[in-house]
This record gives C-alpha cells, structure tokens and sequence, in this order.
C-alpha cells in the first residue's frame, strides 16, 4: 500500500482514508475504514471523467444494480455517492490474495478444490446476473481467498446488458486468456451472462491446471485461439471436472450452462464458511494474508499507476487509430484493481508496449521461506521502481513461483520458467540443493539466473552458462574472517571450528580460511572438525585453546555457534570470535545469553540501516511496513541489474533481445547496487569479495559496515 | 603478530573447485536419495544432520569383532573392483589389529584403532606398468565402527588432517604435497550414495617412482561404516584416471555394504 499524498482527500462519505492500493487511467483506489473499523475499498473516479454525462450516467446505473447483488461470494458494495463531484463507490476490502497468485504460488488446485471453488463462483455470478449485471472480466485475479471462501470482485468494468452500447466503438473490456468468444470478437451485441460463464471455465481450468486454456503470449494470436482453437485442458485428468470446464468453454454461448445450472450441476459439497477444501499450502497464504490485512505485500504500486500514462481518452484514440480491437485492461475505470491484484495472469501495458516477465524463483514456504520471502520483495521493490521511470522502454512484471526449498519442486519451477516465453530472467534460487536441481535446465532454456544466496563453489550440474551468483561465495565470503582475525597485533594463531551441521556453507568457509591464513599471512591456523550436531563442544574449545589458539572463528550453523560461544565463555579466553551468516539468527542470541556478545559476523548481505541502503530501506517501510530483511537489498540489486541489462539490450526502441543475448549482456554488465557493485567472471561469479560485518551485542546483532578489504 | 605475507597471486581457491566436482560426480552405488530414516541412530547427542540414504537391518548389523570382519571381508574391494588389470600387491593385507594415523608431525604411523573401531581391514592393489605408463598402487580400506557416531568423527578426522597437514609422509619413501580435500554430505552437490562423502587429492612424490604425480583419497561413510580408497599415480598416470578407478570401487564398496546390511523386502 502507498501513502496519501498531499493531493488526496483525508475522508470520503464519511469514511476514513488510510492510504492508496492503487490507480488506474480511470480512478484511484483507497484503502479506508468505515467509522464502525470495518476496511473498505473505496475507488473515486477522476474529475475528467466525473464531469462526463454519459459516463456518469453508466456509473449510477452500474453502481445501483451491483448494490443488488446479493451473494456471500460476491464482495458486498456497501456504499456509493453518484452524485458527488468525484463520485466513489466502496466495497468491502477483502484481505486475501487473489487466485492467480495462490496458484503461482502453491501449483494448481487439486480436482475437487476446483469443483468446490467452481461452485461457489457460479453462485457468486447467478447472483451478478440475477441482477441484470454482466461482470465481464472474471480472471484469477478478480477472485480473492478469505479466511471463509472465495470472492468475486470488481464490478468496476460489469455494466448492465443495456449498456454495452457504450461500448460499440470496438473497445474490448477484459482480460486476454480468459475473455470469451463474443468478447475476442468485440461482438458486443452477444455479450451476455454466458460470456461469464466461459470465463469461468477459463479461470477453473487454470485453477486446475496453473495456466490459462489458451495459452498467453501475443494478445492477437490468444484471441484468435479463443475464437477458434479448442482448450488445452492437458492436466485435468478427472473427467468429470474436464466434461464440466469442457461445456463452460463451448463457443457458442448458447451451449453453455447458466451459472444457476452449474451451481446444480456440481455435486461437490460446500463446506459452510471454511476453506479446509484448499491445499494446506493455499491455506497458510490466506492465513498470512488475512491477519496482515495492511502489509498487502502483492501490490504493484508503479505497475498500477504508470507515470506516463495517457488519459483515457487519448488511450482509446490510439487503440481505434491502431484498428486494434483490444484494449486490453487499463480501459476499465477500476482497471487498478486488477493490475494491484493480477499477479501471474493479465497484465497493464499500453498497447504496443512491451511487457517482459522477470520471474523470482523462491524458497517461500520452506526451510528458507524468510529468506526467499525478503528476496521476493526486493525484487518487487526493484521492479517498481524501474517501471516508474518515464524513459523506459519497456514495462516489467513480476512472476513469483514457490519451490519451497524441495529439490523436486524446483524443478517444476523452473520448466514453468523455461516454458513461460515471456520471462526473460529469473533471480533466484534460495539453495544451493535447488541450484543444483535446476541449473540443467536454465542452461538448456538460456534463461538467464541470478541467485543471491546459493553461493556455492561449485555446483555437481554442469555446463551452466546462463547462471550468476551475486554474491561472493561461501569460500570468498570468509577473506574477511582473515583480515578481521589474523591481521592484527595481537592474535598469531586462528583456531578454526568447523562444525560438519553447517554444511557446503560451513566447509567453505571454514577450509579457506584455513588454506588462507598460512599461505597469505604470517599467521598460522588450528583447525578441529566435528560432525554436525556435536553436543559437548567444550573438549574442543579447551583443545584449541591449548594449542595456542589467541582467535576463534566457527564455521557452521546456529545450534552449534551457540554452544560454541558458551564454551568458549566458560573459559578465559578474552580474544576476538567470529563466525558466518548461517549461525547469525535469532536463536543464535537467546540459545548463547550473555554469551553472544562480542561474537562478529560476516555475510554476503547489507543491513537495513546501512547508508547506501537509506532510500531502499525507505520504500520498503512504506510498501511493506517494515524493514528490509537480509537478502531483499541484493535480490533487488540483482532484478535491478537485470532491468539495466536488459534496457541496454533491448535499446531505445524496446526490441525484445533473446534469452541468450540477454546472457551476454548480463555477463558483460558492471552494476553498482545498494548492497555493492556487481560484475562477474567468466562463470558467472562475483567478481569481488564485498562482504558485510556485523556484532551481537545486548540480544541484538548491530551492522559494522561493509567488510574491509584485504588486498590479495 | 599477524599480517598479511606473500601477495605474489591472488587467491588459490579455483583449485578447491575441481576437487568439489570430482566428490560430486563419483559413480552412484544405486541407493536413491530419499532420505530414508537410518536403522542406526546416533548414539551420541543432538540432531543428526545427514538422514542415511541406507536402510539397515538392526540383524544385520556386527554386534561384536568377529562378525565386523566377516562383513569387512564381504564389502572390501578386491581386484576386480578396479578393472581387469589390477592385481593385488604383497603384502596384500593389513594386520587387522593395527591402522594409520596422521601424526602431529604430519607422519604417518601404524597404531592399534581405538576401541570403537570393531574391525578394520587394507588392501593393497596395483594397475602393473604397462604401455609406457608406471604402475599405478592402490589400496582399499574398510572400517566397522561400534556407532554411528564414531564413523562420523572418523570422518571429521580425515577432513582435519589437509587441514592440519597439506603436506604428509606416508612412509619413508613416500610423501605427498599440496593436499586439498573436498566433502559433501548426502544431498549436497548431488551426492546421494552415502552420508558423508571425502576427495582429497594433492601430489605424490616417491624415491621409487619420482613424481609429483597425481595423488586421490576418496572416502565415504554410511551409518557405522567407512570405505576408502586411495591412489598414487606414477609417470603417465592422470588424475582423471585415478580419480575415476577410486570413485568406482568406493561405489562398488557402497553397494556391497547395502546388499549386506539393508532390509530384505
């Protein structure tokens, strides 16, 4: 969500106005509160348009028949003043994702979750049409989950069967992917309910499936394939659910069932007010999402409020000049609504403008949700801003997928990527294990891959020339450790703990600084090992002591760092102690007490309060309401990379470079970020060794700066 | 006091990166990487990391020495686990009672094993000269510890000892030089054959054969087992080539031991 700004009104009709989820070419939308508390979503239309009769005229008549609908699964209108100078119409605010996005996040829905959700939907547009609406843009992401069930939302662009007329200059209104026939054609004398009956159709075979029944891609090509192609319901192997999307998806809108029929028609039983009949994983995001109503972290601000966007008027003007028969959404006067809530599917672009997908390939849900989570919004962060620059040539979106750290899965992700010929690059993955399941297949795609935080030496899948970690690895990460440790007066001997629990992480680190310090200094080295888990790690400590170690480093994770800092602080060693980013976490600080304090931390990772990351962490604040998270600093600087190498392959005249050009620019690229200046070698790692420090100090970890150089 | 020495190169860490490959690449011993829970828990403390990717029969696991030899005897390479031009050297076996140990000296010294060491056996092999090429030695070790764990610091040992020691004498003829060793635990790198698996490779140097020539350590350990195997090149011998005859017989050892322990459907 956006702040108000200077311009915006503190309440409308009464209500209180909190901040901006969005605009469009047509209007803005609000997020406000009733008097009682209750959230709203208020959208008041813009003054050129208020002062227009006609469309005034619409909008009452719009705004008096979706008061009518009455359907627990229709979001409720629940104020509106036609009148005003700026008329406004609230709905109640759903605090959910959308669809698309529950979809690209969790994988398609098993069989019956579609049915159920088939059915509650088709109750929802029953109710619509009963009205005398036709809702014309039912799409993913106009379907929201709440904690008790789905809603279908924005009326904004329904308007009654006798008002298509405003309509016949040959603008279509909608959604390519899910629009239907009689809508591709701009037939609009055709256009009734059962348009919305196959764009039901189109959204549950998504629902089943994970992409739309025509494909996506050129708008031309999918509206021709809707028009005259049939479905492609490849993956909906329950018959019973195919022969229902099957009848939904008839080209003739008389073959179609009524909405009333399909609500019959599906036998599935409709659990009453839970949403237990959804993949667990779907649940927890509505979960997530409902208890954290403001954080909205899936809003696109710059993506729905295009700096230079046209008015509207303009807008149509080009689209007829173009003989186009599409504008696609954007014309809406709510069009922000979709842009704020369409995630995977649809899309805001002027037409002839284009659009490429940077895809986030992430750990959201699993062992590192918290790190795939922050690098999620550092991309969106990057994104947004790059698309809020009036010289580019063209739009970014964001297309976020969810490996949950399984090697499996991961694989599943980035075939989705591969496929998807709209990505042009991906940052991610969180893990090196997924790194390694997936790298194949990237490097067979040419799909570029920016990884932040697997930092591997080396991975076991190779070639894998389309791949670049920007980060320095587990290996370069530790030169501090020998700078900070080694270099000094007072220390002649580094005792090296490496603790086999930390893994590659740990073995990197751990064996390098070891291999360092002799061959670059005049320091020598103890080391120990130990499997991981080790539970006494005080027979060690003693043994490292004794053999004249005067600093400690350790190497592996934070279960085991913590035990390490009370050995060592049950002893009288009084010498500098460091240790790795993985054992720096939350449990580190309350497992190892008093005994935290003073140990250092390197990682490849900025902080929040960093100088250089001011403005970052800024935006981050204001969009997600808290500050960045480790990570988020370098996924954004590595999708801003992306964007700046891909604005100079694609040149002033946005000319889409292939996958494999965009590889070269990348590797040729010098960027310099918030969290340090990227380049890269020849194999596509970090050229350089900038790591970050920071100390445990009171029960908190405190940021030092950014590592100092060591010179070799 | 510290500072910072010799700048003459920047950092010699692509050398660890071939190292890393080798361990990933090794030849699978067909055991899939489900993460199947041990039969064998730790015995000591805490989380084990690593789930075995074997799952044993408690019955058929050695309860005392003898019946460890016996299964050391049933795992351990033998000649063909080479190819068909190895053979075995004299003295082809260890003394069971005695095993090597790295000194502080980075010398190493045959010593009775631990008490936790149930049974420990060396074979000796070579590949004869042939072809212009030196005879290439190579010798496979096989140790039945008493727990889980004990294999576990086995292996921490192995990897301390390049860190400790990246020079080492193997006997008084015989040393070897820049050692580097790599390891990956079961998932990592692509690694699913065993728990924890060990490269070490480095230069080898002898009054018999010259050098440097190439030198290979592989090691791997599942539940209370480790297999090894070592390799010392000599004039035409690669790498490559020892690296690939070590990472097959530990493979071959691996699956040995699988077909010797695992539960019987």
């Amino acid at each position: 969500m956006d702040a108000l700004r200077p311009t915006d009104p503190s309440r409308i009709g009464g209500h209180r106005l909190l901040g901006r989820l969005g605009a469009g070419g047509m209007g803005v939308v609000y997020l406000g509160r009733t008097e009682a508390g209750a959230p709203l979503a208020i959208k008041v239309i813009l003054p050129e348009y208020a002062g227009d009769e006609d469309f005034r005229t619409r909008f009452r008549r719009e705004a008096e028949a979706a008061r009518s609908v009455r359907s627990p699964w229709a979001v409720e209108v629940v104020d509106a003043d036609t009148e005003a100078g700026r008329p406004w119409i609230a709905t109640a605010f759903v605090p959910g994702p959308p669809l698309s996005e529950a979809v690209a996040r969790c994988g398609p829905l098993p069989a019956r979750a579609v049915r159920v959700l088939g059915r509650l939907l088709a109750r929802a547009l029953a109710a619509v049409h009963e009205a005398g609406l036709v809702h014309r843009d039912v799409k993913p992401g106009n379907v929201l989950l709440a904690a008790d069930g789905p809603r279908l939302i924005d009326f904004g662009i329904a308007r009654t069967g006798e008002a298509t007329a405003l309509t016949a200059t040959g603008l279509v209104v909608g959604t390519p992917g899910f629009l239907s026939p009689e809508q591709a054609t701009a037939d609009d004398t055709a256009l009734g309910p059962a348009s919305d009956v196959f764009s039901l159709g189109c959204v549950l075979a998504y629902a089943a499936t994970g992409r739309p029944p025509f494909g996506s891609g050129a708008v031309d090509a999918l509206l021709y394939r809707t028009v005259h192609d049939a479905p492609d319901l490849t993956g909906i192997d329950d018959p019973a659910l195919r022969v229902l999307v099957t009848d939904c998806l008839a080209k003739d809108p008389a073959d179609r069932p009524t909405a009333r029929a399909l609500d019959t028609r599906i036998a599935e039983d409709v659990p009453g007010g839970s949403i237990d009949w959804l993949p667990e994983d779907v649940v927890r995001l509505v979960a997530e999402r409902s208890a954290a109503p403001l954080a909205l972290p899936d809003i696109e601000p710059t993506a729905a409020e295009p700096p230079a966007a046209p008015p509207a008027t303009r807008r149509r003007v080009l689209a007829l000049a173009a003989g186009s028969a599409v504008l696609a959404v954007g014309g809406g006067a709510y069009a922000a609504w979709e842009v704020l809530r369409d995630d995977a599917s649809g899309g805001a672009s002027k037409p002839g403008e284009p659009v490429w997908t940077l895809g986030v390939q992430a750990d959201l849900s699993g062992a590192r949700g918290a790190w795939g989570r922050a690098q999620e919004r550092g991309v969106r962060l990057a994104v947004a801003e790059f698309n809020s620059r009036a010289d580019k040539a063209f739009t970014l979106r964001v297309k976020v997928l969810d490996d949950r750290g399984e090697v499996a899965r991961a694989a599943g992700v980035a075939e989705e990527f591969a496929r998807d010929r709209d990505v042009l690059a991906v940052v991610g993955p969180t893990g090196d294990a997924e790194a390694d399941a997936v790298l194949g297949l990237y490097d067979e795609a040419m799909l570029p891959l920016i990884t932040v935080s697997s930092l591997a030496m080396a991975y076991a899948t190779r070639p894998h020339a389309s791949f670049f970690q920007a980060a320095p690895s587990y290996a370069v990460l530790t030169k501090p450790v020998v700078s900070r440790l080694v270099i000094r007066p007072d220390v002649e001997r580094l005792g090296v703990l490496l603790d086999r629990a930390g893994g590659q992480t740990a073995y990197s680190g751990a064996y390098t600084t070891n291999y360092l310090i002799p061959a670059f200094t005049t320091g020598t080295t103890y080391p120990r090992v130990v499997p991981g888990g080790t539970e006494d790690l005080g027979p060690v400590v003693a043994d490292m002591l004794a053999h004249g170690s005067d600093a400690f480093f350790y190497a592996g994770d934070e279960a085991g760092a913590a035990r390490t800092a009370q050995a060592l602080a049950a002893t009288s060693f009084a010498g500098p102690r460091m240790a790795m980013y993985t054992a720096m976490g939350a449990r580190f600080l309350t497992r190892a007490g008093a005994a935290a304090t003073g140990w250092e931390f390197v990682a490849p990772y900025t902080d929040a309060t960093a100088p250089a990351a001011k403005a970052f962490t800024a935006a981050h604040r204001e969009r997600y309401g808290s500050a960045p998270a480790p990570w988020a600093a370098e996924a954004h600087d590595a999708a801003a990379l992306v964007a700046a190498a891909l604005t100079t392959a694609a040149g002033p005249g946005g000319k889409r470079p292939t996958r494999a050009a965009l590889v070269a620019r990348i590797a040729a690229s010098t960027y310099r970020g918030i969290s340090r200046t990227y380049a890269f070698d020849k194999d596509g790692t970090l050229d350089g060794d900038d790591a970050h420090l920071y100390r445990a100090e009171q029960g908190r970890y405190r940021y030092l700066g950014p590592a100092p150089e060591l010179g070799f | 006091m510290g500072r910072a020495g010799d700048l003459r190169r920047r950092l010699g860490l692509p050398v660890l990166v071939p190292l890393l490959l080798l361990a990933a690449c090794s030849p699978g011993g067909g055991t899939p990487a489900d993460g199947r829970p041990g039969a064998s828990s730790p015995a000591a403390s805490g989380p084990a990391p690593t789930p075995s990717v074997l799952d044993a029969d408690p019955a058929r696991l050695p309860a005392d020495r003898e019946s460890a030899l016996a299964l050391v005897r049933q795992v351990i390479a033998s000649p063909d686990s080479f190819g068909p031009d190895a053979v075995k050297r004299t003295p082809y076996e260890s003394d069971p009672a005695t095993w090597p140990v790295l000194g502080a000296d980075c010398v190493w010294r045959q010593a009775k094993p631990p008490d936790s060491v149930l049974a420990t056996l060396t074979r000796s092999f070579e590949l004869p000269a042939a072809g212009g090429k030196g005879p290439l030695r190579l010798s496979a070790v096989v140790t039945v510890h008493r727990t889980r764990d004990d294999a576990r610091w086995e292996m921490a040992e192995s990897l301390e000892e390049t860190m400790r020691c990246p020079a080492q004498q193997l006997r008084r003829d015989e040393r070897i030089s820049s050692m580097l060793a790599g390891v990956l635990l079961s998932g990592e790198g692509a690694q699913h054959t065993s728990e924890d698996a060990l490269t070490e490779s480095g230069e080898f140097h002898s009054t018999e054969l010259g050098g440097p020539h190439p030198y290979e350590w592989h090691q791997a350990q599942t539940l209370q087992f480790t297999v090894a195997v070592t390799g010392k090149g000599a004039k035409g011998r690669t790498a490559d080539e020892l690296s690939g005859l070590s990472a097959q017989a530990v493979a071959t050892m691996l699956t040995r031991l699988e077909s010797a322990v695992e539960k019987r459907s």
